[in-house]
């Protein structure tokens, strides 16, 4: 059984804790005007991803982590364990 | 038999310096903002109302038509609007008549001012629309539309009364926030307040049953939508919320609504209202000084409560819902150092939201009545200015000056990118201390 990338983890963490599918969601989509999640549920998106990853965002960065592009850049960066 | 409903929407702040704070600060989304861009839930609760024998359109103005434009026909006209948008509104109602199409005005502001408002239109309805507008509808329809009709002001969710809006009106259109209402009035009985308590006999629940159907009802219309609960104050029964919380889980929602400090003071209540969606309570704390909570509500009730706060605010929000401190500025006790007082209360208490206001005379209300005795009021009727951010009275112990400067400045402070970086990190870290987070 091959394992999950860690493209589908982020994936299926986001559709967790959203509570909606993501399946049809684009590297380069909102996910707050995409997938319809208020700004609350979008912040509880990335500190599940904090969580998971055991890494932190800059705050300064927090307002432009929008998209699974973004997301996967700044896990990237913040050196986030696949 | 064509009816339009017409909500007047869109308040500008009318002073310059908060206009272009409203533009360079992104952040500053204002409650008024928000609440400007939902559906009028009254009007959508009329149309509830009508028979079905009559076509009903909705319709949003944000602003008046010009002159010569021409105006969509329709057989009877309903208005609604704010105070701040009610000369707006009245306009557009004479527009109306002088084209020979009856007005109907209602809401708020209307049952406050009956004798102000009945001067633009050919019937009136005072306090809620329930038992008035079927009675208007028959009556228009025979001909014979009497000039005041008064709404019911209690037991307004019976049988027989009570109808539910219909949001199937709202199809098509891009809203991602829908009100539902499931109580009227508030029995803390603030000074100040224009909502519903001034309608209502007496604080009136909604069956929870009724609530949820509602709630379905809109969410086959709308894409998932931000659910806002247009109560002065949600959970002043506790048993009541316990079940609501309890039955609109399985319905995977998230919602805001809108209560007062005592949601602290229930456990399982918060624990139910974090696991159902709740993303946010707006409290009106109003004041970081007992001094400033004086006489504001029968019994002092918010000032009994004011040395609770920080620790209800820590409360609340280990339960992942966030609280909204909503503060007013120009109380009586109000002086040049009480906006530092507030930003220190907004960084200390941990709040993640934070809304500032400027004290209000609406109509209707007691703070109204003693301003105008005190001869406070700063221009009769200013209703254009009652957005919630435009000083109308003279403060006690500021001058207008100072308040309108105090407030730019608090704006700066509260409302500027770090600030907003800072709530949200420590949302975040009360995220990842919340049980099942990542499953």
């Amino acid at each position: 059984m091959t394992k999950p990338s860690s493209e589908d983890r982020l994936l299926a963490l986001i559709a967790r804790v959203a509570q909606k599918d993501v399946s049809a969601l684009r590297p380069h989509d909102d996910l707050l005007e995409t997938l319809g999640l208020d700004s609350l549920t979008g912040l509880r998106i990335l500190a599940a991803i904090e969580k998971q990853h055991a890494v932190r965002f800059p705050d300064a960065s927090l307002s432009r982590l929008r998209t699974l592009a973004h997301l996967r850049r700044a896990l990237k960066q913040a050196g986030g364990r696949p | 038999m064509k009816v339009g409903l017409i909500a007047m929407s869109g308040v500008r702040v009318r002073h310059p310096e908060l206009q272009r704070i409203g533009v360079t600060l992104p952040q500053f989304v204002t409650r008024g903002h928000t609440i400007a861009t939902l559906p009028s839930l009254g009007l959508l609760t009329v149309a509830g109302l009508t028979p079905d024998d009559v076509e009903v359109v909705y319709r949003e103005m944000d602003a008046l038509p010009a002159d010569d434009a021409p105006l969509e026909r329709f057989d009877l006209v309903g208005i609604s609007s704010f105070t701040a948008r009610i000369r707006a509104a009245y306009a557009l109602a004479d527009r109306y008549r002088a084209r020979g199409v009856p007005v109907v005005l209602g809401g708020l502001h209307v049952s406050a001012l009956p004798d102000e408002a009945q001067r633009h239109a050919d019937s009136i309805v005072v306090f809620g629309a329930e038992r008035a507008w079927p009675a208007l509808i028959a009556d228009f329809k025979q001909g014979r539309l009497r000039p005041r009709y008064i709404g019911a002001d209690d037991r307004v969710f019976d049988a027989g009364v009570y109808a539910p809006p219909r949001f199937e009106l709202l199809r098509g259109r891009p809203y991602n926030r829908i009100t539902v209402q499931t109580s009227r009035g508030c029995p803390r009985r603030c000074e100040f307040c224009a909502a519903s308590l001034r309608i209502t006999r007496r604080f009136q629940q909604k069956p929870v049953a009724l609530a949820v159907r509602e709630i379905e009802r809109a969410l086959a219309v709308t894409r998932q939508p931000f659910f806002e609960l247009a109560d002065d104050n949600t959970f002043v029964n506790k048993k009541w919320g316990r079940d609501f919380t309890e039955a609109i889980a399985p319905l995977r929602i998230q919602w805001f609504t809108e209560t007062d400090i005592s949601v602290a003071d229930d456990a399982i209540l918060l624990e139910r209202m974090a696991r159902g969606g709740c993303r946010q309570v707006l409290i009106g704390l109003e004041s970081p000084n007992a001094d400033g909570l004086a006489r504001m509500n029968p019994r002092d009730w918010k000032q009994r409560r004011q040395r609770t706060y920080r620790e209800a605010i820590r409360k609340i929000q280990s339960f992942g819902v966030t609280v909204n401190g909503c503060f007013i500025l120009g109380l009586d006790a109000d002086t040049p150092d009480t906006f530092r007082q507030i930003r220190d209360f907004a960084d200390a208490s941990g709040l993640i939201e934070v809304q500032v206001t400027v004290q209000t005379p609406f109509p209707g209300t007691p703070l109204y009545d003693r301003l105008e005795r005190e001869g406070r009021l700063l221009r009769a009727a200013d209703w254009d200015r009652c957005t919630l951010f435009d000083v109308t009275f003279q403060p006690r112990a500021l001058s207008v000056r100072e308040l309108e400067d105090g407030l730019c400045r608090l704006f700066r402070e509260l409302y500027n990118a770090t600030q907003f970086a800072r709530r949200k990190r420590l949302y975040m870290e009360i995220v990842k201390t919340l049980p099942g987070l990542e499953s």
